[in-house]
């Protein structure tokens, strides 16, 4: 569990600003220009305790921040509903990774799997 | 194992590829990061809201050092509970694309080169001033967004009506939901569905009509699958001339010919009073039905309409006009009766110049057989952009309607909206102003001499799209000034005169309201790139300038707001004492909860799940719709005249250009999963452009055949208005006769909006991209 605060949160966009080195690739670097938009105030509220499910700090994007995507297998293609992907998933056939999406609400379980993991053409 | 008889994506793929289709490169972000750098700083998790589609997921934000770095669902959400889909969870990557505009830009001998904030916005200033000083505030147009948040598209109508004085104040809302709204306002006198998504927990039938559920609002997919999967019992009816992938869950499916449904629908009510199926007392209560005579709404009686219906829309009749078997009528009838029954719709019966019927006969359906304010039983129009329920169409940013229910024909709604405003009484004028279509005609004609576009693509998505595209971006002496507000690369930007860096809805702080009357704050956790701003820092900034140049009155807005926290309240009391009640949605409560459905007329109550019912609906305890004659449960239509809603008669006529010897095929576009509207934001994630990288056209095997036509093929798709060469993807989705593209990609050859057609619903005024004729040929 990571928690954090707002008067945290502002001093690290403080130090995201006064960044120097700016390169054209991601992630952009922050350079307000002349005329500043609305102030960066997250509210308290707004700051929420959460169990992160695997994600962690990184410099870049957060480890584990993006769906893993599947490969370009014909069964991909049309699969809608979790039975039909569970068919492999949940017993290994195929070599398929057996799901485990642990700590994560059961109604994930009984979605569209197809709904996060977008399918990944090969690039031969 | 389970098998697809599909053609492989793969195929399609490296048949695009081979074309010379653009694979972005880029492989899986689980590649990228494997360990934890060290000393990287936590994150911090920050309550959100998605910025696609108006299914409104509650998200978290991860923050690290001012950096979005993910994005989860948010479990603790009442209505999506944690469930996301891809497009969300790739946003950060979205956000920090290095194509987002960093700079204004202005056009100079028809290349567009930098130019400083002050600058820019002194020439917009200049331009629109000197339009209305010498063509009248009518030669001004704004061009909104769904996607604006709720603050800034306010603050733009209460700029262009109630400062300048014009009401050509449009929205791209036009284009997707304006047949709902018509739907919900002439049966139930006002606008937003009356149930909400915790319906889906005890639905027992859901009915989708023209609507890829599974594909363009997964979250409420995923929901159906959930209900379904506790129990037997639940049944869906697909109603849709596509084999979408909600076929997958559908236990009844039917296909009619495009364009002729609404005899459909209309035979379906028919079954439902022949069988007895209707509820008697209800509609005794509740319901009045009226039919068009001499171009006049008149009352008519239930055998009235019993016979009207036995004389047109028997099963067998309607058959004979859509090719739905009748007895496949007669079975969905019966499921629906069966109920509680949650109907879902979405653009297959929006985008249509019949939209609005086709909404009523859905209303119908559900006030015939009491299936409706229970529950699990409502009428329920899905919503395709974030915001344009609570951005758009609450606050009244089209060109006939002012805040929270308000019309500008209507004196006293004017007058209220100009005491509250501030405005010169008679500042806003009585007669509607350019709706979508009208106003970027009226571009194309120069009697609009200058236009702001915020947050959308007209160039990419408007129907028929050539001609609008020369509207916008073609040279002519005396070409009108057209500004883009924006955060990244579109076509429309690529025509504009000036186009001005936007901020993400990350990079500022506001409201969306989704489709079930939810509205959600998501707050500011990043700075914008480069020198973007937010459009509410943009509109103040423009509405200060048109101050000092004399054509909006001093003070009118500058001063007044300095961010979108100042200007909730007043919103609040625009919203006070009409059906959209939301004076209880404080900002400090927005900031806490994961939104709040109005009406909310008090800071104490929770919101409300279900309208127009005693017992739920707080307005039937308090205020002017107030009754303590009805008991809990009970159903009371306020709105509506009389308190009755209505059931309409109405015929069922054809599509705008139906198929014919030259023009054989019916051609209609939608979405994939991955990819959204013009692709500008969906395209920026390398994962989800890989997963699409081009445009397909889905063409049933009979036809192929016919034209000798494989998957992977060049097929050229010709109209009346232009055409497209895209690949040919042969399957078993689309009806016979019917072919399919998405709507997503810009290259010249994928346009598909150079081939739909731009008539448009006579009552809505939304387009008929869902069906046009075409011919195909192999390229």
């Amino acid at each position: 569990m990571r928690t954090a605060r707002y008067p945290t949160l502002v001093l690290a966009v403080l130090a995201a600003i006064l960044c120097a080195a700016c390169g054209d690739d991601e992630p952009t670097c922050v350079q307000p220009g002349p005329v500043a938009s609305s102030p960066l105030v997250i509210p308290d509220a707004a700051v929420v305790d959460f169990v992160s499910w695997g994600v962690l700090p990184s410099e870049e994007f957060a480890e584990h921040a993006f769906p893993p995507t599947m490969p370009d297998k014909a069964w991909h293609q049309d699969l809608w509903t979790p039975e039909a992907c569970l068919e492999c998933h949940a017993t290994g056939e195929e070599d398929a990774p057996i799901v485990k999406h642990e700590g994560m609400p059961k109604l994930w379980l009984e979605g569209a799997c197809r709904s996060c993991h977008v399918i990944r053409p090969d690039e031969d | 194992m389970p098998t697809s008889p599909s053609p492989t994506r793969r195929d399609f793929i490296r048949a695009a590829a081979a074309a010379g289709v653009a694979v972005a490169a880029g492989g899986p972000l689980a590649a990228l990061a494997s360990e934890p750098t060290k000393g990287a700083s936590p994150v911090t998790w920050v309550k959100s809201v998605c910025r696609f589609c108006g299914t409104g997921c509650g998200v978290i934000l991860g923050v690290t050092d001012g950096r979005l770095v993910a994005l989860r669902g948010d479990p603790e959400h009442p209505t999506t509970k944690g469930l996301v889909c891809a497009k969300a969870l790739f946003l950060p990557k979205i956000v920090r694309s290095k194509n987002r505009l960093k700079k204004p830009m202005v056009r100079k001998d028809g290349r567009l080169v930098p130019i400083g904030w002050d600058e820019a916005m002194d020439l917009v200033a200049d331009r629109f001033a000197s339009a209305i000083q010498e063509h009248g505030p009518n030669s001004v147009a704004y061009y909104g967004s769904g996607q604006a948040m709720s603050e800034e598209s306010y603050l733009a109508n209460r700029l262009f009506k109630g400062g300048i004085g014009t009401n050509n104040v449009e929205g791209n809302p036009r284009l997707c939901m304006a047949s709902a709204v018509g739907g919900y306002v002439s049966t139930f006198g006002k606008d937003e569905p009356m149930g909400s998504y915790d319906d889906i927990d005890h639905a027992k039938t859901f009915f989708l009509v023209g609507s890829n559920t599974a594909e363009c609002h997964p979250v409420i997919f995923s929901r159906i699958l959930s209900a379904r999967a506790k129990g037997e019992d639940v049944k869906v009816i697909v109603l849709d001339p596509r084999k979408s992938p909600v076929i997958g869950v559908a236990d009844l499916h039917l296909d009619p010919i495009p364009g002729y449904d609404l005899t459909v629908l209309h035979a379906m009510a028919y079954v439902l009073l022949k069988e007895g199926k209707h509820d008697k007392a209800f509609i005794e209560k509740n319901v009045q039905f009226k039919a068009v005579k001499d171009g006049k709404p008149v009352g008519v009686s239930f055998d009235d309409y019993l016979a009207f219906l036995e004389e047109h829309h028997t099963p067998e009749k309607a058959e004979a006009v859509s090719g739905v078997p009748a007895a496949k009528i007669r079975e969905a009838a019966m499921l629906f009766a069966q109920g509680p029954t949650t109907s879902f719709w979405t653009m297959g019966l929006n985008q249509r110049t019949r939209g609005v019927w086709a909404n009523n006969l859905m209303h119908n359906l559900h006030l015939i057989t009491a299936n409706i304010g229970k529950p699990g039983a409502t009428p329920f129009s899905l919503t395709g952009q974030p915001n344009a329920c609570g951005g758009v169409r609450d606050t009244g940013t089209l060109c006939h309607i002012l805040p929270y229910g308000r019309v500008v024909k209507k004196e006293a709604h004017r007058q209220q909206i100009e005491k509250l405003w501030g405005s010169k009484p008679g500042t806003i004028q009585p007669k509607p102003g350019l709706d979508t279509i009208e106003m970027f005609k009226a571009l194309g004609r120069d009697e609009v001499k200058a236009m702001l576009v915020l947050t959308t693509n007209p160039a990419h998505t408007l129907p028929n799209s050539t001609p609008y595209k020369d509207a916008i971006g073609k040279a002519r002496p005396d070409k009108p000034f057209v500004v883009v507000l924006d955060a990244y690369p579109t076509l429309t930007t690529e025509i504009a005169d000036l186009v001005l860096p936007a901020a993400m809805w990350s990079e500022k702080s506001g409201v969306f309201g989704m489709s079930e009357r939810r509205y959600q704050f998501h707050p500011k956790v990043q700075e914008p790139p480069g020198e973007a701003r937010s459009d509410f820092d943009v509109l103040l900034d423009f509405a200060g300038r048109l101050e000092e140049r004399g054509v909006v009155p001093k003070g009118y807005i500058g001063g007044k707001f300095e961010t979108t926290d100042d200007i909730w309240d007043e919103m609040r009391l625009a919203s006070k004492d009409t059906p959209y009640d939301f004076m209880g949605q404080t900002r400090e409560r927005l900031h806490r909860e994961r939104g709040i459905r109005w009406p909310t007329p008090t800071v104490d109550h929770p919101g409300t799940a279900r309208r127009f019912v005693k017992g739920e609906d707080p307005l039937l305890d308090a205020g002017p719709w107030a009754d303590d004659t009805l008991k809990p449960g009970e159903t009371s239509f306020y709105a509506a005249p009389g308190k009755k809603a209505i059931v309409w008669l109405r015929p069922a006529l054809p599509p705008a250009e139906p198929t014919d010897e030259e023009y054989p095929y019916v051609f209609s576009t939608g979405r994939v999963l991955e990819h959204w509207h013009s692709g500008t934001m969906t395209m920026q994630a390398p994962e989800l452009k890989r997963a699409y990288p081009g445009c397909f056209a889905e063409v049933h095997p009979t036809d192929a055949k016919e034209l000798g036509v494989k998957t992977g093929d060049k097929l050229k798709i010709t109209s009346r208005r232009g055409e497209i060469v895209v690949r040919a993807r042969v399957v078993e989705i689309p009806r016979p006769g019917m072919v399919f593209a998405p709507m997503h990609w810009a290259d010249e050859l994928s346009q598909v909006n150079k081939v739909t057609i731009d008539a448009y619903d006579p009552g809505s005024k939304q387009p008929e991209f869902k069906i046009c004729a075409v011919k195909l040929a192999k390229a």
